[in-house]
């Protein structure tokens, strides 16, 4: 802060204000804006799918099977003779719907069991971080596996699946953060006058966590869309004929050295996704990581 | 206003007070000297319940600190931190903050409360929604003052409560407390180890040394050096 900032006459101007800032801030940050731009791409291609696709992405056409990139097909067509160019714009609704489930179900979760933990202590925090432990010590894709066996294959039950292995880093994060916030003096003020322990949680704890879990939940994305394509890659996930990535991998395996553009594009597509997300991670990191920033 | 009765309170293995006693008048402003470790802020934390193990009594306007509720006592005992840059909410506009102790206690009017109250600090209304990285030191102290105010409390403690701030800013502050003590008749009990700041301030002091209580001095004392022990003699000397 350089300059005296202009008076804010009511409280949705200040916040105005600290959001511009922000996004000043962010804006400085030349990979963070073509991660952004790259998640804004996506979100773009799973609204307009419709208008984006040139074909149905479920219409099979069996003379045009493994045909190579044409005008006709953009990224040729796979080995019912679907059109992977709209194959893929669909998937991405099936992308983004895994990894929107998986977020806002995985990070509440972790936020509630670590902040409680970190917050109380003792013989809680202990039983809630050792049943974080062995969710972490189970190696996260088996777990999934097995949770999927259990329930059936499915898009739903694969975020489920993935929810079950994603949400105890969360968990660490907001502990970690919690022990720190929770002697800070300014959680200390409000202990002093007579707040409850939950008002003290749910106010002035959790919302200091809010940046961290956010930069870890953008890393994440990245993440749960390769597990999400892993386990489609595996039959798993997403089930035929959903246009899913990693089923559309598993599928052009079979004729990888003939026709390669039938797991290359789809591959392509998750690679480019996964960038996305990590380098708006990267850049939100280094706004919001309280660790990193310093005091100004 | 204030009575600490033979405290002790120990972190773990170590002793940081060690059987102290003090009285502290209604209207009157006590300091607490001592180097850094000396047991001077864990008293005053203890007295407003942030630290768990510790014997003895604390009473303050009539409560016992040990046997009430926190929200009843924290209407007669507020306390000003160290450091106003870790005092204050990061997230929370000034207004929230000055707000918050007073939705905590369900109180009415909040709103012209905290006009009222930053009025008091000197603070124009514009700062009510201002966050506390736009705030100079000294202004956060300030706000870290009104939020203290809030619930009306007789008596404030003070954890060196400029030793944070530039030295231009001490005087200020020192001077805006000393004008809010006259102003609402509050009871002061000031941590420093600043001897200047103690003498503006204190009617009466005692000296910490390593936990204990070494001496009581009036502020006459103290201007004529007539002290009772070496250890004091050393320390003003230092300083």
């Amino acid at each position: 802060m350089t300059a005296t900032p202009a008076v804010a006459p009511d409280l949705r101007s200040a916040r105005l204000r600290e959001w511009r800032s922000f996004a000043r801030r962010f804006l400085r940050n030349p990979l963070g804006v073509i991660g952004l731009l790259i998640i804004v791409a996506l979100l773009l291609c799973a609204l307009f799918a419709p208008w984006l696709a040139t074909h149905n992405p479920y219409q099979t056409s069996l003379p045009d099977r493994l045909s190579a990139p044409s005008a006709a097909y953009w990224l040729g067509a796979d080995e019912l003779g679907r059109d992977i160019y709209s194959r893929i714009i669909y998937g991405s609704r099936l992308t983004l719907l895994i990894v929107a489930l998986v977020v806002v179900t995985s990070a509440p979760i972790g936020l509630i069991v670590g902040v409680v933990a970190g917050n109380y202590g003792g013989w809680i925090d202990r039983i809630f971080m050792r049943v974080t432990d062995v969710f972490l010590a189970i190696p996260k894709l088996l777990l999934a596996l097995a949770f999927v066996a259990a329930l059936g294959p499915g898009i739903v039950n694969a975020a489920l699946a993935i929810t079950l292995t994603a949400w105890p880093p969360y968990a660490r994060l907001a502990r970690a953060e919690t022990l720190l916030i929770r002697n800070a003096d300014y959680v200390n003020a409000v202990r002093l006058a007579g707040a409850s322990e939950w008002r003290i949680m749910v106010l002035h704890i959790v919302p200091m966590c809010m940046s961290s879990v956010i930069v870890r939940m953008t890393f994440d994305m990245a993440g749960i869309i390769l597990t999400a394509a892993g386990l489609g890659f595996i039959g798993l996930g997403a089930q035929p004929p959903l246009p899913e990535w990693g089923a559309m991998i598993s599928t052009g395996r079979k004729f990888i050295f003939d026709q390669w553009w039938i797991a290359t594009a789809p591959g392509f597509a998750i690679f480019i996704v996964s960038l996305g997300f990590n380098l708006l991670g990267d850049a939100l990191r280094d706004l919001l990581d309280p660790h990193l920033r310093q005091r100004r | 206003m204030i009575t600490v009765d033979n405290l002790t309170v120990r972190f773990g293995p170590a002793t940081a007070v060690d059987g102290v006693s003090l009285h502290v008048e209604k209207g009157e402003s006590f300091g607490l000297v001592g180097e850094s470790g000396s047991g001077k802020s864990t008293i005053l934390r203890t007295a407003v319940g942030l630290t768990a193990d510790w014997t003895g009594r604390i009473e303050i306007d009539g409560l016992d600190a040990r046997h009430t509720r926190p929200r009843d006592l924290a209407r007669r005992v507020q306390m000003v931190f160290q450091d106003p840059y870790a005092s204050l909410h990061p997230r929370f506009v000034i207004g929230r903050a000055i707000a918050e102790p007073m939705r905590i206690q369900g109180m009415e009017n909040i709103d012209r409360r905290v006009g009222e109250l930053l009025d008091m600090i000197g603070l124009n209304a514009s700062f009510r929604y201002r966050y506390p990285h736009e705030l100079s030191g000294g202004q956060r102290q300030r706000v870290a003052i009104a939020r203290a105010l809030a619930l009306q409390p007789g008596v404030l403690l003070l954890d060196e409560p400029t030793s944070a701030l530039d030295v231009s800013v001490q005087a200020e502050i020192l001077n805006l407390l000393a004008d809010l003590r006259e102003e609402l008749g509050l009871t002061f009990l000031i941590v420093s180890h600043n001897l200047a700041v103690i003498s503006h301030m204190c009617d009466r002091l005692m000296v910490m040394q390593n936990a204990q209580a070494v001496e009581t001095l009036t502020r006459d004392q103290l201007r004529a050096r007539a002290f009772a022990s070496d250890y004091t003699r050393k320390l003003i000397e230092a300083t």
